[in-house]
């Protein structure tokens, strides 16, 4: 089998009645050469045959040539082009390139042998084809098999004009008292999709995504804390809510400071989710750091998990908590086959502007104190136990840490220290908070900095209550 | 033979052990030869390649053998030296011992 594999080899470039000999002498030797003999010469022949080959019928070995580079780069570069590209799909596509280049180079040779230059070329052309039908025909097959996918949150969606050129994403909930949304950063008013719902039995509920997120447009600047926060007046203006309670999670506690504090007569009050930290002040982090390194934390998603937003949506429901689908479509970008890709983000010269005016903004950080009524809700842990289940403002949940904590006191250990950090530095943020905001008040919920996902109905509750808890005013 | 052919050595040390090894030269026996007599090893690749070009060049002459049952059933490839390759020899000899003429090479050596 092996003799014979390598005579026609060598009768693609020789006659077959050499090879035959050549193949002959070749195993007659090897008798008592051995193996490693025999293929080193089988090799070195072959080279042989090639370079004489190469000077008495160029064209042919050129298509030969091409021919045996298609066969054994195709299927590598096919299988690397599908892996990045199509992740679900490897196999089928490693076969489809495989095939196609194989295809190709057994046409090449077999006809460059007996029709010549012509009849190799056409060949070329069909297998070149036939691995082009792999690269592109089979991404629209997975294209069209993947189902449509509609936002299943019951809202309007609009856009706002907020500055020359700039529009805002609107999404709009409901009727009654306004409550309008603000989203983290990098993050679209869809993470608010599941959570408006248990908001609009009560409230009209309207959230928007800041300019430079997917979905509003890519402004070439305005990342003043002032300016994003006539954004949002733009558009409470624009839509027309008299009078809103503004809700913020994360960096969206920027945009409420300046809102509280200067534009107090439009506000009815603000709710900061996880977004009111005292962020000039990072004294603590490096002692909190050191712990922090030393405790376990929950593995990320892995390739299973990303095979598509329902199966991500599975893995962090057991970690803390699932955001929409609509959210993550947006956070996330989505590949041909459904997968979830990498993050979205706007581009380089856009990010960076964005990066360089909010550590402007940072330093010093000295927002003016706010004067509307605001509900702060931290998420602290309440044991050490809880950090582990339910996660805190700087990890997420890790239930199985729990029981490897019991049978290794040293982590034991750490977590409680981690533990008591943690809480000291959220109990400084409160204590700024309290100094900060006249009329403020603080709520802690054992979750994680998500809380609208680990959280929801809590979140709600803490909401209802303190909007009941607010003066009628005319 | 239009214009005289010039050999070159490993040429020659090829056409001499086809003649050594009169009807029992091909492939492996010409290596066998080279490397007994003249303490030369020679790759496959290379021997094939000089054979072909000096059957191109009309000095040898090869014909398959009928197929033997060792080798995987495979034929051999014989060659014979042709007129034309006795001639080139004799030729390149000739001219070798001319340049020679005078010269004490060996005794040279020893002086």
């Amino acid at each position: 089998m092996r003799d014979r594999l390598i005579e026609q080899l060598f009768s693609l470039l020789t006659s077959a009645d050499r090879a035959e000999a050549i193949a002959g002498d070749l195993a007659e030797e090897r008798e008592h050469r051995g193996w490693a003999w025999f293929w080193l010469h089988a090799l070195g022949v072959t080279l042989e045959l090639w370079r004489r080959a190469v000077m008495c019928a160029p064209l042919r070995v050129l298509a030969l040539t091409v021919a045996a580079c298609a066969l054994l780069i195709a299927p590598v570069f096919g299988g690397a082009v599908a892996a990045f590209l199509f992740p679900q799909m490897i196999a089928a596509w490693w076969l489809l390139g495989s095939a196609g280049a194989l295809f190709t180079a057994i046409s090449l040779a077999a006809v460059a042998r007996r029709l010549g230059f012509a009849a190799s070329a056409t060949l070329a052309i069909v297998g070149v084809l036939l691995v082009l039908a792999c690269l592109i025909v089979m991404p629209a097959v997975a294209a069209a098999q993947q189902a449509e996918w509609k936002d299943p949150s019951p809202h309007k969606t609009s856009l706002v004009t907020v500055e020359d050129g700039v529009q805002l994403e609107v999404l709009d909930w409901g009727s009654g008292p306004a409550v309008v949304l603000l989203a983290g950063l990098g993050a679209t008013a869809h993470q608010y999709d599941d959570l408006a719902p248990a908001l609009t039995a009560r409230y009209r509920v309207v959230g928007l995504t800041r300019r430079d997120h997917r979905g509003s447009s890519a402004a070439p600047g305005g990342y003043g804390f002032a300016r994003l926060a006539d954004d949002v007046l733009r558009i409470i203006d624009a839509v027309g809510v008299n009078n809103p309670i503004v809700i913020g999670h994360s960096f969206a506690g920027e945009e409420m400071h300046v809102l509280g504090a200067r534009h107090s007569a439009k506000i009815r009050g603000l709710v900061y989710i996880d977004a009111a930290f005292d962020r000039g002040d990072d004294a603590d982090s490096e002692a909190y750091g050191a712990v922090a390194r030393t405790v376990p934390v929950a593995p990320g998603p892995q390739p299973g998990d990303l095979a598509s937003f329902t199966a991500l949506r599975v893995y962090l429901e057991k970690h803390g908590g699932a955001w929409p689908e609509a959210y993550m479509r947006t956070r996330f970008r989505t590949n041909p086959d459904g997968s979830v890709g990498g993050l979205w983000s706007p581009d380089v010269s856009i990010r960076q502007a964005m990066t360089k005016e909010i550590q402007a903004a940072y330093k010093p950080y000295n927002p003016e104190r706010i004067r509307v009524p605001a509900l702060a809700i931290y998420a602290v842990p309440k044991s050490a136990d809880d950090l582990m289940r339910r996660g805190s403002s700087d990890r997420s949940a890790f239930p199985e840490l729990v029981a490897r904590a019991a049978d290794d006191p040293a982590i034991r250990e750490r977590v409680e220290k981690l533990y008591l950090l943690t809480r000291d530095r959220v109990q400084k943020h409160e204590r700024w908070f309290e100094a900060f905001a006249e009329r403020g008040r603080v709520v802690e919920l054992s979750g994680t900095h998500d809380l609208i996902i680990s959280n929801p109905s809590e979140v709600v509750q803490q909401i209802e209550a303190f909007v009941s808890s607010l003066p009628e005013r005319p | 033979m239009a214009a005289p052919v010039n050999l070159g050595e490993f040429e020659q040390l090829i056409l001499l052990a086809i003649l050594r090894l009169r009807d029992d030269a091909y492939g492996v026996t010409i290596r066998a030869e080279l490397a007994d007599r003249a303490g030369r090893t020679v790759a496959p690749g290379a021997l094939y390649t000089a054979l072909d070009r000096l059957e191109t060049k009309g000095l040898i002459a090869s014909r398959m053998s009928d197929p033997t049952p060792q080798r995987g059933g495979r034929a051999k490839r014989h060659v014979t030296v042709t007129a034309a390759g006795r001639e080139a020899l004799t030729r390149a000899r000739t001219a070798y011992e001319r340049l020679l003429d005078g010269l004490d090479l060996l005794g040279g050596a020893h002086a």
